[in-house]
């Protein structure tokens, strides 16, 4: 396991302060504003297309873990949806190829339902493990989608080659498809197959944005923060460079080592 | 509500352990020696040469590395295959030689080199952490009870001191973690159980590939008791599960993965319509990287690789630096349980 040196420490230290200042300041009710996200605003409008043709709606949170940060994003994601589904009586069913997802999504989709009094919309049966991999989980999904005629469809989290596999079939049936996708091998896939794609970072962004809970929407201002650092270091880098090695070497000595 | 604050008390608890894990270093610093072995007199016993900087030699591809080997030879070394400890000699393109031993802090592109100064004999505790240093990261843990076993020696660099006791208990934390990810499987076949036994209680379209589904885990659990044995196994089981696996798996994953060059096909027809100037603009740079790959003319291979290796180069490293922050980000709300109104109730 690697450890962090010094400056790592610090940097650590500095992008967690400026996070948790923004947080606590944006719960004292401190005004903030985030750019609109095309791909989240959309996602009332699938929910809603769902629920006009009466057919129920996909989600499927990648192939990560519940380790993964992504699988994480997606989650929060999952639970707009569903409390939106329920909200519109419409119905949701989750696929995964990770058995520990099952108990967790079931937790969030029942407390969605039962939150805006449609508990009886929600099964157990709509939480489906489908297979371990990700491939044969496309397969089967794409038979849900034919069989259950979905009207619209979610995808959000980590993702391999398998996105095409899930997305192209999802085009054809002619649902309206919605990806956010934190591996940008993936990204151009999502594009070409789906009406709209939530790019990289703003799958983090995805629950604050949804949401608009202070605390969320707090640590996305502290993460621009943390940017505007990092891009300030970019240019002393590019800076350094450009003046010849003795500068390099004292850059390097900065950020604590050259690299490795 | 108990549910909810012993798993926040369990997220905090891991999440304040793999913290301190990473920033607080393996062994405590004050009490840590750093130097290259000079000899292993016995297992508890090192003596550890003090090495003090006296060179910083910018390398390249062309810069010429000899090596010192154990045995006292000289062998030309390329700068990927340098570790820390190596004896080196640099002749750089004025024709100037650096001599030196090659300190941790070296990269691919500058070695720092430097003489051992002082000798130290070190004495490995119970307590103590014996770490090999190599090119990159922290080090190898190397075993403190069996240093001559491990086969450390002379041009080792390695650092000793005693241990934090955090890394020490990397596994077992780890452990836990995979330990109740496993539980999860029951949960996994369940749903299975659940959906497939409805489909054929209540006779639903196609309840018949459930019964298929039912006898194929009857199958995959008896050939799983043939994974694994030796390949001149004559064991029945054995061969099942090579049925299983080789015969059946192997050839489906096969098939679906090819179903992806129609995928990809039908994906890109869609991408290459321009609808609009951004598609117009992906389209063109498509078609550059494209061309530029079959060596048409100089320009396009210029131009494509222009492409590739600087706008998509740059682009690529601000949407990983986005990705790292927003993730530090969300493991800090999810961390201090301030995202949990996003997944359940507010209250915790």
């Amino acid at each position: 396991m690697d450890h962090a040196n010094t400056q790592i420490v610090i940097a650590t230290a500095a992008v967690i302060f400026v996070i948790l200042y923004k947080i606590f300041s944006a719960r004292a009710g401190r005004e903030i504003y985030i750019r609109r996200i095309a791909g989240l605003n959309a996602l009332e409008e699938a929910i809603g297309r769902a629920t006009e043709m009466g057919r129920p709606m996909l989600f499927h949170p990648g192939i990560g873990g519940i380790t993964d940060i992504a699988t994480l994003a997606a989650l929060g994601v999952l639970s707009y949806v569903a409390r939106c589904g329920a909200k519109m009586g419409s119905r949701l069913i989750f696929v995964t190829c990770v058995p520990v997802l099952v108990p967790i999504a079931e937790d969030i989709i029942k407390q969605a339902y039962q939150a805006e009094g449609q508990s009886e919309l929600f099964k157990a049966e709509d939480v489906r493990y489908l297979a371990a991999q990700g491939d044969q989980l496309a397969l089967g999904a794409n038979d849900l989608m034919r069989e259950e005629k979905t009207a619209s469809h979610f995808f959000f989290g980590t993702y391999d080659y398998t996105s095409l596999l899930l997305t192209e079939p999802g085009q054809h049936t002619g649902a309206m498809q919605i990806a956010g996708c934190r591996d940008y091998f993936q990204v151009p896939f999502f594009i070409a197959s789906c009406d709209y794609t939530i790019i990289c970072e703003e799958l983090y962004a995805a629950s604050a944005y949804l949401t608009r809970e202070p605390t969320m929407l707090g640590s996305l201002i502290g993460q621009d923060y943390a940017k505007i650092a990092v891009l300030v270091i970019i240019i002393l880098g590019t800076i350094a460079v450009s003046l010849g090695p003795n500068f390099i070497d004292y850059f390097e000595q900065f950020i604590g080592g050259p690299y490795k | 509500m108990w549910k909810k604050r012993l798993i926040t008390a369990v997220t905090f608890l891991g999440g304040i352990y793999f913290f301190l894990e990473f920033v607080i270093p393996a062994t405590i610093p004050w009490q840590t020696t750093s130097g290259i072995v000079l000899s292993v007199p016995s297992d508890k016993k090192v003596e550890v040469g003090l090495v003090s900087k006296n060179a910083s030699v910018p390398i390249t591809e062309k810069t010429v590395i000899k090596r010192k080997t154990h045995t006292g030879e000289i062998e030309i070394a390329s700068p990927v295959s340098i570790h820390p400890g190596d004896m080196v000699i640099i002749k750089n393109l004025s024709g100037k030689e650096s001599i030196g031993i090659v300190m941790p802090q070296s990269s691919q592109r500058r070695l720092i080199l430097g003489d051992v100064t002082k000798h130290k004999m070190v004495e490995v505790r119970d307590n103590s952490l014996v770490r090999r240093m190599r090119s990159r990261g922290s080090g190898e843990v190397v075993a403190a009870t069996t240093l001559k076993a491990s086969r450390i020696g002379s041009a080792d660099w390695v650092q000793i001191g005693p241990t934090t006791y955090l890394s020490a208990w990397y596994e077992s934390v780890n452990d836990f973690f995979v330990v109740l990810g496993s539980l999860a499987w029951g949960m996994g076949l369940l749903s299975l159980w659940l959906v497939h036994s409805g489909n054929i209680r209540k006779r639903r379209p196609e309840w018949y590939l459930s019964v298929l589904f039912f006898a194929a885990v009857i199958v995959g659990s008896v050939a799983g008791a043939g994974f694994g044995a030796p390949e001149t196994s004559k064991e029945w089981t054995k061969r099942l599960s090579d049925i299983v696996l080789f015969d059946l798996l192997r050839p489906l994953g096969s098939t679906i993965f090819s179903l992806l060059t129609f995928y990809l096909a039908s994906a890109a027809y869609r991408s290459f319509k321009a609808k609009s100037r951004e598609a117009v603009l992906m389209m063109a740079s498509s078609i550059i990287v494209i061309l530029g790959q079959l060596s048409i003319h100089p320009t396009l291979t210029t131009t494509s690789t222009w492409i590739l290796y600087i706008i998509n180069s740059a682009s690529v490293r601000a949407l990983e630096f986005g990705l790292m922050l927003g993730a530090i980000a969300i493991g800090l709300r999810l961390w201090l349980s301030l995202e949990r109104g996003a997944f359940f109730d507010r209250e915790v």
